[in-house]
C-alpha cells in the first residue's frame, strides 16, 4: 500500500480474518496486518500508545460486545482518531447499514462475496481506492 | 313646420325692423326734402315777382316819359313802336294805352291765366297843371315763373328723390351688415337651439380677431354663457329624470311583484290599516295605562272597539279559498262569522302585542269558515318596516294549519307505538351486541398476535439467513484453498468433488440471497416515487444485457406509476430474466406491454420460448420451486415469488397464460394511485 503504515482489521470470523490476510498477501501488500476481534478491543489497541496508528481500518458490522456502527460512532468523536480512513466489510447488503455507516464518514462499504476470487477482487479495490484517494496526514 | 316659422321669422324681422328703420328714415328725408324744396320754391317764386316789379320799376323810368310824350304829340306810330318795346320786356303778355277818350292803342294778347295787372296814369305836367292822356296797362305773365318753378321742383324733387333713396339704401345696407344680419343669426340659432345642440356655441360671421369688443361681443359672450348654463342645468335635469324613471320603474316592478306575491301567496294575506288602533292606544296611553294586557284582560269593550277601528284594505286568493269565501265582498259583509268568539281571545293578544311594541309575532287562534267549519289557523302579524309610527299598513297572515295537527295527532301516536318497539328491539339488540364485542376482543387479540408472529418470523428468516452466510463463506474460502494449496494430494475425482462442494455453496449463497430479498419485502418501508416505467424498463434490460439473437419489443407505451424504483426494476428484471434464461428459439421475441383497465393497470411480459404447462401455472410462483435440474440452469426458484410478493403488496395480482411448447405470458396488474399515476 502506498505508506508503510499498518492496516487495521477488524473481524470476529477467524475465516474472514484468514481470507483478508491471504489476499492482501496474494496481491503483494507487504504493510503490517493487526487483527483484532470486536470494537472494544480496537479501540483499546488504537489508544495505546505501543502500537503504531494505523493507515486504514478495515471493519467488520456484526462483531460481539461492540459492533462496527458503535466504534464508528465512538471513533468520529475522536479528534485524532476520525482522521483514519475506515472502509467497512460486512455481509450486510442492508441499506439501513449502509446509511448508518455513511453517515459516521467511512470510505468505502464492501459486502464480502462468498467465492474467494471474488473476495481477492475487493481486497484489491481497498488497495488501490487508498493509493489513490488523499487523505489527511 | 320648422322651416316655415324659420322663414316667417326672417321675413318678420325683415318686415318689423329694417322695414321700419328705411320707413322711418324715408319719411324723415322726406319731409326735410319737401320743407325745403317749398321754402326753396317760395323763394324762387319771391324772386320771380320781384323782377316783374323791377320791370315795372325799369317801364316807369324808361318808357313812361316816352309815352306820355308820345300821347302828348299823338305820335300814334312812336306809341306802337314803344308799346311793342315794352312787350319785348320779360314775362310781358298785353300791354295797352287807353286814351281818356277811350281809344287803345295795344300790343300783345292776354292768353294766360296767371296774370299780374299794373296800371299807369298817364298824365302831362305843363307848369303846374296837370293833364290827363290816359291810362297804361301792363299785364305780366306767371306762366314763365311757374313753369321754371315746375321744373325746379321737379329737378330737386327726382335729385333729393334719388340722394334720399341712395342714402337710406346705405343706411339699409351697413344696418344689415352692423345689426340686422347678426340678430337674423341670432333667431336662427334661438329658433335652431334645442337640446341636442346645445354642444354648438353661438358664433356671429365677423372678423374674429384684431377687433375692438362691441356691444354684440357682449351678446355673443352672455348667448354663450346662458347656454351653458343651459346645458349643465339640462343635463342635471336629465339626470335626474333618468334617476326618476329608473326608481318608477323599479317601483312599479317591486310594486307588481309584490302584488303578484300578495295575490299568488299560498297562505292567507291581509292588508290592513291599523292607524285608527294606533290613535286609540295612543290615546289609552296618556290616560296613563302602562298594563295594557290587564287592561283588555278587564275591559272587553275596548276591544271590540279596536276591532272596529282595523280598515281591511286587500286580501289575497288564498284567503278566499281558506274562508270558503266566493269573493272580496261577501266575506268582507261575514267577518263576523269568520272571527267568531273563539278568535276574541286571540285577538286580544294580538293588540297587547302591538301596545307592548312588538311588530313581529305569531299566534296561534280558531276561525271558522262562511260555510262554519272550524280552522286551526297560525296568524302571523306583521307591522310594515317604514309604519312603525303609523300602523297604518300592516300585513297578517293566516294558515289553516287543521290538517297538520290532525297529522301530527296520528304521528304522535305511531311515533308512541314505535318507541314501544323500538325499546323492544334495542333490548334484544343489546344482549346480542355484547356477544359480538366479546367476539372481536377475541378477534383483535388473535390478529395482534398473528401480526407480532409474522413480524418475528420476517425478523428471524432475515437474520437466519446472514448469519448462514458465514459459515458458508468460510466453507467456500477454506475449500477453495484446500484445492489451491493442497492440489497435488488430490486426484481427478477429489478436485471435481472440491468443485461440487463450491458449486452447492454457491447455490446454497443464491438460495440464502433469495431468502433475504423475500424477507426484505414489506418488512422495510421503501419510497415511492413518479417512474417513467418506459425508461425503467430500458435501465432493466441494459443491466441484464440479453443475447443478440433475442429481441425485446414494446407493443404500447407503459405509463408513469407512483411506486419504489427498486421494487417495480425486480419485478422487471425476473420476468424478463426468465423469459430471456429459458428462451430455446434461435429468434428469441420477447413483448412488454401494459393495458388501461381503468382502475388499474395491466402489464404484460410475453415470450416465445418453451412455454410452461398449465399443472405447473400456480406452482412456479411458490418459494424456491424450479422446472429445470438447477445443474442444467442455475435457478434459486424465489424470482417469481418476489415478484407474486411485490405485486400483492402494491395490491395487484399476477398469473400467467401458457402451453407447453406454445411460450408463455406473464401478466401483472397494479392498482391505480389516484391522480398519481398518468397515462403517457
Amino acid at each position: 500500500m502506498r505508506s508503510s503504515k499498518p492496516i487495521l482489521l477488524v473481524e470476529d470470523d477467524q475465516v474472514d480474518a484468514m481470507t483478508v490476510k491471504r489476499a492482501l498477501k496474494e496481491i503483494n501488500v507487504t504493510n503490517r496486518l493487526d487483527i483484532v476481534d470486536d470494537g472494544e478491543k480496537a479501540l483499546a489497541f488504537l489508544e495505546n500508545p505501543e502500537n503504531e496508528n494505523p493507515g486504514i481500518i478495515l471493519l467488520d458490522l456484526n462483531m460481539p460486545r461492540m459492533n462496527g456502527i458503535e466504534f464508528l460512532h465512538i471513533v468520529k468523536k475522536d479528534d485524532m482518531l476520525q482522521k483514519i480512513p475506515v472502509i467497512v466489510l460486512t455481509t450486510s447488503r442492508e441499506d439501513q447499514d449502509k446509511v448508518d455507516s455513511f453517515k459516521l464518514g467511512v470510505a468505502g462499504y464492501m459486502v464480502k462475496p462468498v467465492d474467494y476470487l471474488k473476495f481477492v477482487e475487493v481486497v484489491k479495490t481497498i488497495d488501490l481506492y487508498w493509493t489513490l484517494s488523499e487523505l489527511p496526514e | 313646420m320648422q322651416l316655415d316659422e324659420n322663414i316667417n321669422k326672417k321675413f318678420v324681422l325683415g318686415r318689423s325692423v329694417v322695414r321700419k328703420f328705411i320707413l322711418y328714415i324715408l319719411l324723415f328725408s322726406s319731409t326735410v326734402t319737401l320743407v325745403l324744396i317749398v321754402i326753396q320754391l317760395y323763394g324762387d317764386y319771391r324772386y320771380g315777382l320781384d323782377s316783374i316789379e323791377k320791370s315795372v320799376t325799369q317801364i316807369e323810368v324808361s318808357y313812361l316819359d316816352g309815352i306820355i310824350n308820345s300821347l302828348w304829340l299823338s305820335d300814334t306810330e312812336l306809341l306802337q313802336i314803344q308799346l311793342e318795346g315794352i312787350l319785348k320786356l320779360p314775362d310781358m303778355q298785353y300791354v295797352d294805352v287807353v286814351y281818356e277818350n277811350g281809344m287803345v292803342a295795344k300790343a300783345g294778347e292776354i292768353q294766360a291765366a296767371h296774370v299780374v295787372k299794373k296800371e299807369f296814369l298817364l298824365s302831362y305836367t305843363y307848369g303846374n297843371k296837370t293833364i290827363p292822356l290816359g291810362r297804361l296797362h301792363i299785364v305780366y305773365t306767371l306762366e314763365n315763373i311757374y313753369d321754371r318753378l315746375t321744373q325746379k321742383a321737379i329737378v330737386i324733387i327726382v335729385s333729393q328723390g334719388v340722394k334720399t333713396f341712395m342714402v337710406s339704401g346705405f343706411i339699409f345696407f351697413v344696418f344689415y351688415m352692423l345689426v340686422a344680419r347678426h340678430l337674423q343669426a341670432l333667431a336662427s340659432y334661438a329658433n335652431a337651439l334645442d337640446l341636442h345642440t346645445l354642444e354648438k356655441p353661438f358664433v356671429l360671421k365677423r372678423k374674429q380677431h384684431n377687433r375692438i369688443k362691441d356691444e354684440f361681443d357682449i351678446l355673443v359672450k352672455a348667448i354663450n354663457e346662458m347656454r351653458m348654463t343651459l346645458q349643465a342645468s339640462y343635463r342635471q335635469l336629465q339626470g335626474e329624470i333618468i334617476e326618476r324613471k329608473q326608481v318608477e320603474a323599479s317601483l312599479r316592478k317591486s310594486e307588481s311583484r309584490y302584488r303578484g306575491l300578495f295575490e299568488e301567496a299560498p297562505i292567507s294575506l291581509w292588508e290592513e290599516d291599523f292607524s285608527a288602533v294606533r290613535k286609540y292606544i295612543d290615546q289609552l296611553r296618556s290616560a296613563g295605562i302602562t298594563d295594557f294586557r290587564s287592561y283588555f284582560i278587564s275591559h272587553p269593550e275596548s276591544v271590540d272597539t279596536c276591532a272596529q277601528l282595523i280598515k281591511i284594505i286587500d286580501v289575497n286568493r288564498e284567503t278566499l279559498k281558506i274562508l270558503g269565501a266566493g269573493s272580496k265582498e261577501l266575506l268582507y259583509g261575514n267577518l263576523d262569522t269568520v272571527f267568531g268568539q273563539k278568535s276574541y281571545e286571540a285577538f286580544r293578544e294580538e293588540l297587547i302585542c302591538l301596545a307592548e311594541g312588538k311588530y313581529n309575532f305569531e299566534l296561534q287562534t280558531v276561525n271558522k269558515t262562511l260555510q262554519g267549519n272550524e280552522i286551526q289557523v297560525i296568524l302571523g302579524l306583521t307591522v310594515v318596516p317604514g309604519y312603525e309610527d303609523t300602523w297604518s299598513k300592516v300585513f297578517v297572515s293566516l294558515s289553516d294549519v287543521t290538517q297538520r295537527m290532525q297529522a301530527e295527532a296520528e304521528l304522535s301516536q305511531y311515533r308512541n307505538q314505535l318507541e314501544e318497539l323500538v325499546q323492544k328491539r334495542t333490548e334484544e339488540l343489546q344482549e346480542q351486541t355484547g356477544k359480538v364485542e366479546k367476539s372481536i376482543d377475541e378477534l383483535q387479540k388473535v390478529n395482534s398476535e398473528y401480526d407480532a408472529a409474522n413480524k418475528e418470523l420476517k425478523e428471524f428468516a432475515y437474520v437466519v439467513s446472514h448469519d448462514l452466510k458465514a459459515p458458508l463463506r468460510a466453507i467456500s474460502q477454506l475449500t477453495h484453498w484446500l484445492s489451491e494449496d493442497y492440489s497435488a494430494g488430490f486426484d481427478a475425482e477429489g478436485k471435481e468433488q472440491m468443485q461440487l462442494i463450491l458449486q452447492r455453496v454457491k447455490r446454497m449463497d443464491g438460495l440464502i440471497d433469495g431468502i433475504l430479498r423475500y424477507s426484505r419485502i414489506g418488512r422495510i418501508k421503501e419510497k415511492e416515487k413518479r417512474l417513467d416505467l418506459n425508461l425503467l424498463v430500458e435501465e432493466v434490460i441494459d443491466s441484464i444485457a440479453p443475447r443478440d439473437t433475442i429481441q425485446i419489443l414494446f407493443e404500447n407505451k407503459l405509463p408513469v406509476v407512483f411506486k419504489n424504483a427498486i421494487r417495480m426494476e425486480q419485478v422487471f428484471q425476473n420476468l424478463l430474466g426468465n423469459a430471456i434464461k429459458y428462451m430455446d428459439k434461435d429468434e428469441g421475441i420477447i413483448k412488454v406491454g401494459c393495458v388501461d383497465e381503468g382502475a388499474f393497470w395491466k402489464f404484460s411480459v410475453s415470450d416465445n420460448g418453451p412455454g410452461i404447462d398449465k399443472k405447473y401455472h400456480e406452482k412456479i410462483f411458490q418459494i424456491f420451486q424450479t422446472l429445470m435440474p438447477r445443474d442444467e440452469h442455475e435457478s434459486t426458484g424465489i424470482g417469481l415469488t418476489l415478484v407474486k410478493k411485490i405485486v400483492a403488496l402494491y395490491g395487484g395480482s399476477v398469473w400467467v397464460e401458457s402451453e407447453s411448447g406454445k411460450g408463455a405470458a406473464f401478466f401483472f396488474t397494479l392498482p391505480k394511485k389516484g391522480e398519481k399515476d398518468e397515462k403517457l
